[in-house]
């Protein structure tokens, strides 16, 4: 019987009043946590749209800048007693300010800017433009029935300007826009900006192109041309 | 005597570890991954900056000095191969060359244009051959090209196609790159003028 009485008062409770507190606090502690965790899940969320539209960007500039760098190289041509000419594509670099042609000789660029196998041409042309459901797209437009392939998606903006070298010495350079170019091979790089919109980001109605004014992103690169005709 | 043990503790803390070990592997190899990934765009760039600093130290063997065996023809029983400087010693350098496409890094014309520098790997016995480190080494080649007349300039009847290929062994990796050098009058064959890149009428990458 004394031991009964010993356990039971050994097992004391708390009060209503003290489990009421404890449970306020609990959910007050667990709401934080949960508010803290929604927080970083949206931060890493965005974090992570923001990440991949880098991703696409570098990719897409940096095959820009590699098909411009390559663009307009001459070939090689040999005659008959094995003496060598400079031969360069017979059609110059051309564009406008929101689309460009580059270029190239199949023999010393044996893909088209898709990374697919050149057609039997002799020559390929890189055609980038912005289409109209937002996509950076190219493709070589000498080749028959080729499609465009999306680059990059959730384009809002892309603009390309035109450094041409100036008449007379010394050395001057100018960017242009494309209906200011008077000489395209004149033209030694080409300014391209590409403003994209990723998910979780907008930007504001009244930014003009490639002067982003909310969260989205707008990279700038400079691809110089290397190749000239000679 | 020992209560029967019920609880789930032990199985909830093992579940628990499992979890957390298999997290932490998967994150342990997405890093491996990532650094992997940025192991081989670094030891590319850098192979890429050798071979064309390889361009530029061939330019430079191409430019002089000129009284050196590597650019003068020697006399009539003389066999090295050097840098000529007018059609006529250019046949007598293709008659040093015999049957071998290269020597010393000198070539003689191995036909037109070609993206890849696959057939350069069997040549690398005839390269000129630079040691950058204990893995990696670099090797170019000149073909030198005699020009047609409406080509050719008072500076040189030849342009000059250069290839160059950087090689490393841990990991392996190559990387090649192909240019074409004229002589003008600011840089000149005579000249040793440093040349920047853009000296080049031509600079392309290779590949496999």
């Amino acid at each position: 019987m004394g031991t009964l009485i010993h356990s039971r008062r050994s097992q004391s409770g708390h009060t209503l009043a003290q489990t009421l507190v404890g449970m306020a606090l609990s959910m007050l502690v667990v709401g934080a946590a949960l508010a803290l965790f929604t927080g970083l899940q949206a931060s890493h969320r965005q974090l992570q749209a923001q990440a991949d539209a880098h991703g696409r960007l570098n990719t897409a500039l940096n095959l820009l800048r590699e098909r411009v760098q390559r663009g307009a190289a001459p070939e090689l041509a040999f005659d008959s007693k094995g003496k060598a000419a400079l031969s360069p594509p017979p059609m110059d670099l051309q564009g406008s300010d929101n689309s460009l042609s580059v270029p190239q000789v199949r023999s010393l660029t044996p893909a088209d800017c898709q990374g697919h196998r050149a057609s039997d041409w002799y020559w390929l042309m890189d055609d980038f433009w912005l289409s109209t459901r937002q996509e950076l797209v190219c493709k070589d437009s000498w080749r028959d029935a080729s499609v465009y392939q999306a680059l990059v998606d959730g384009v809002t903006a892309l603009q390309f300007r035109y450094a041409q070298v100036l008449p007379g010495a010394p050395l001057q350079m100018q960017w242009l826009r494309a209906d200011q170019v008077s000489d395209w091979q004149a033209v030694t790089a080409i300014a391209s900006c590409i403003q994209v919109q990723y998910d979780g980001a907008t930007l504001a109605a009244t930014s003009s192109p490639c002067t982003p004014m909310g969260k989205g992103l707008a990279w700038r690169g400079v691809a110089v041309m290397r190749h000239h005709k000679p | 005597m020992m209560h029967q043990q019920q609880g789930l503790a032990l199985p909830t803390v093992m579940a628990l570890s499992l979890m957390g070990s298999v997290m932490l592997l998967a994150e342990w190899r997405g890093l491996t991954l990532a650094e992997g990934f940025g192991q081989n765009a670094s030891q590319r760039w850098a192979l890429q900056q050798t071979t064309q600093a390889a361009l530029l130290r061939a330019v430079q063997d191409i430019q002089g000095p000129l009284t050196d065996s590597r650019h003068q023809a020697g006399s009539s029983k003389a066999t090295q191969v050097f840098f000529p400087n007018s059609t006529k010693t250019w046949a007598t350098l293709q008659t040093r060359l015999g049957t071998n496409d290269c020597l010393a890094g000198i070539c003689k014309p191995l036909g037109g244009d070609s993206h890849s520098f696959t057939p350069w790997l069997s040549r690398l016995s005839q390269a000129q051959t630079q040691v950058v480190s204990s893995s990696t080494s670099v090797h170019y080649w000149v073909e030198v090209l005699p020009l047609q007349t409406k080509w050719a300039t008072t500076a040189s009847p030849f342009v000059y196609r250069i290839t160059a290929l950087a090689q490393s062994q841990r990991p392996s990796a190559v990387v090649g790159v192909q240019a074409l050098w004229h002589p003008t009058p600011t840089h000149a064959a005579s000249n040793a003028v440093p040349m920047p890149l853009s000296g080049f009428i031509r600079l392309l990458s290779l590949s496999p």
